[in-house]
């Protein structure tokens, strides 16, 4: 009997993996970069099969469905290390308040009950980094054991439950919901009192530059002097305009085809 | 433009660093990288090299004719015609070139056929010198990377353009759109399939070789049994899917026990999830 009781043993199933993780919309805007090239660098896709019919639609990347504190696109990110072999379940929210620059107070952990203005945001694990809050002091040693620094690092908060957002008004954490304006802007309004709670400037920042109106032009950027409208609505096709500006004329008449 | 004719290095990919793989580096929460200690270092090995290929250039001048009276007569600061095809010597030293966005489609739709017309080649330009560079940086770090991708996105935004004034051209002039038809096809084993369709000089019933290349659909009784099979395939997986995604529902109840259930029902459609969060599975107190 002993030696059919392993046999008899029913298998535990391997934990289920969680959905795989997609770069949210608020990083997006922040990145400022091609939606393409987000994705590749994502996925660290380092080949991928040419197109044609003899080869299998198929790609090589090191991606492993973890999103750290770093930025998802960035350079040597957690997302290569091997050690990672984690991939964590995220709370699935309806709806996004959290954003750079806002007064959040903090409801868990040491600094409990502490304000301070929101750093870092990261929606696809739906975290939030405070300022000078929630964070632990690390020492960096030399190869001698030798201690010749000390770093202070904040450490990130979950969203709907250990940070809250604060009331301009009464300066006191409350619910918030969107709503609208008479003029149709969607704003944040806290459900307590009814106020609207604006955003900060840094919601403009990207990864680049601080503000649109900062950003230094390239030589080889198109300035706005010369967006003009040059475009004249005329009945011809694209290639037609462009043979008659070259004196091209088509007299050859074309052979019987068939399409199929 | 991600497809690269590579031949397969097994594990070696992983080793080096493509140009895929050469991403920015995060300025946000980005650690001291040994990269960015060695740029002094770079620069002065860049300038030393090229002292010494200039030193190269005179010696050998000297000892050929023709190429004294070429070095005579072309000025030493006129930019000579082959760098259009590289990288601007300013942006050299740069570890990052900050550029603007793509050629959106409603800027591009101000503009005439013919502004059009110049700025293709302006863009086929800018891509060439990038897939260049590209080559040169293959086991380096590329400095703005995402310019490729921009510069072919606003290339794909100027195709669908003009494809809009010529058909609606055509719809004008013709009544239909002026584009290459597609329609579904039944192959041989009994799959549809979109066909993108071909101008030929003969008919299809004279072309053997394309019936040979696209065999038609014939009743048979290999058939039917490829497509229950086949059918059946797909159903498993369905299931296989169902239950996994009940996994994770589970899984989810469990971490987070107030989680939005209307939401996970929008996502989860075929789930019954009030069933599921009653039952033993979502409610246990231990993580898995």
């Amino acid at each position: 009997m002993r030696f059919t009781l392993p046999l008899l043993a029913r298998r535990l199933r391997p934990p289920v993996a969680p959905p795989e993780i997609k770069v949210s919309e608020l990083t997006k805007k922040y990145a400022n970069l091609p939606e393409k090239y987000i994705e590749d660098a994502t996925r660290g896709v380092t080949y991928r099969t040419p197109r044609g019919i003899n080869y299998r639609p198929k790609e090589q990347r090191t991606f492993k469905n973890y999103v750290g504190l770093e930025r998802p696109w960035a350079f040597e990110s957690e997302n290569e290390k091997e050690d990672i072999n984690y991939s964590p379940f995220v709370e699935p929210l309806r709806h996004w308040f959290f954003f750079k620059g806002d007064r959040v107070q903090v409801l868990v952990g040491k600094d409990a009950g502490k304000q301070g203005l929101v750093e870092l945001v990261i929606p696809e694990r739906n975290w939030v980094i405070v300022g000078g809050l929630n964070g632990e002091v690390e020492s960096n040693k030399d190869e001698d054991g030798y201690i010749y620094s000390y770093a202070y690092t904040e450490r990130p908060l979950l969203v709907p439950s250990q940070v809250a957002l604060v009331d301009p008004g009464d300066l006191l954490p409350t619910e918030v919901e969107w709503g609208y304006t008479e003029t149709g802007d969607k704003v944040r309004v806290s459900v307590r009192t009814g106020r609207i709670i604006p955003l900060s400037k840094k919601t403009e920042e990207t990864h680049q530059y601080k503000s649109p109106a900062n950003y230094v032009e390239n030589e080889k950027d198109t300035t706005a002097a010369n967006m003009k409208v040059t475009f004249k609505p005329r009945l011809t096709t694209f290639e037609m305009e462009i043979a008659e500006e070259l004196g091209i004329t088509e007299d050859r008449i074309p052979k019987k085809t068939y399409w199929y | 433009m991600v497809s690269m004719p590579v031949k397969y290095f097994g594990t070696l990919l992983n080793a080096v660093s493509s140009p895929l793989r050469s991403f920015r580096p995060a300025l946000v929460n980005a650690k001291a990288r040994c990269i960015h200690t060695s740029s002094v270092w770079e620069k002065e090995s860049v300038s030393g090299d090229q002292k010494s290929t200039q030193d190269v250039t005179v010696t050998t001048a000297k000892d050929t004719s023709i190429a004294e009276t070429t070095s005579e007569t072309a000025p030493t600061d006129s930019p000579h015609p082959m760098d259009v095809f590289f990288e601007p010597k300013d942006n050299w030293d740069k570890l990052d070139i900050v550029v603007g966005r793509p050629w959106a489609k409603e800027d591009l739709r101000l503009k005439s056929n013919s502004d059009l017309h110049k700025l293709w080649y302006v863009l086929l330009k800018e891509r060439n010198m990038l897939l260049t560079m590209r080559e040169i940086f293959k086991f380096n770090i590329i400095p703005g990377p995402e310019r490729l991708y921009k510069v072919e996105e606003s290339m794909k935004n100027l195709e669908d353009v003009v494809r809009e004034r010529n058909k609606a051209y055509f719809e004008l002039e013709t009544g239909e759109s002026g584009e290459r038809k597609c329609k579904y096809e039944l192959t041989r084993i009994g799959l549809w399939r979109m066909h993108k369709m071909e101008q030929h000089t003969i008919p299809k019933r004279l072309n053997k070789k394309w019936l040979e290349k696209y065999p038609q659909y014939i009743e048979d009784d290999k058939v039917d049994e490829f497509l229950t099979l086949y059918k059946e395939k797909l159903l498993n997986k369905k299931k296989r899917n169902k239950v996994r995604d009940r996994m994770i529902v589970e899984s989810l109840f469990r971490r987070f026990p107030n989680v939005d259930k209307q939401l996970l029902q929008e996502t989860y459609p075929e789930l019954d999830i009030e069933e599921i969060s009653k039952s033993e599975k979502a409610s246990s107190p231990t993580v898995q």
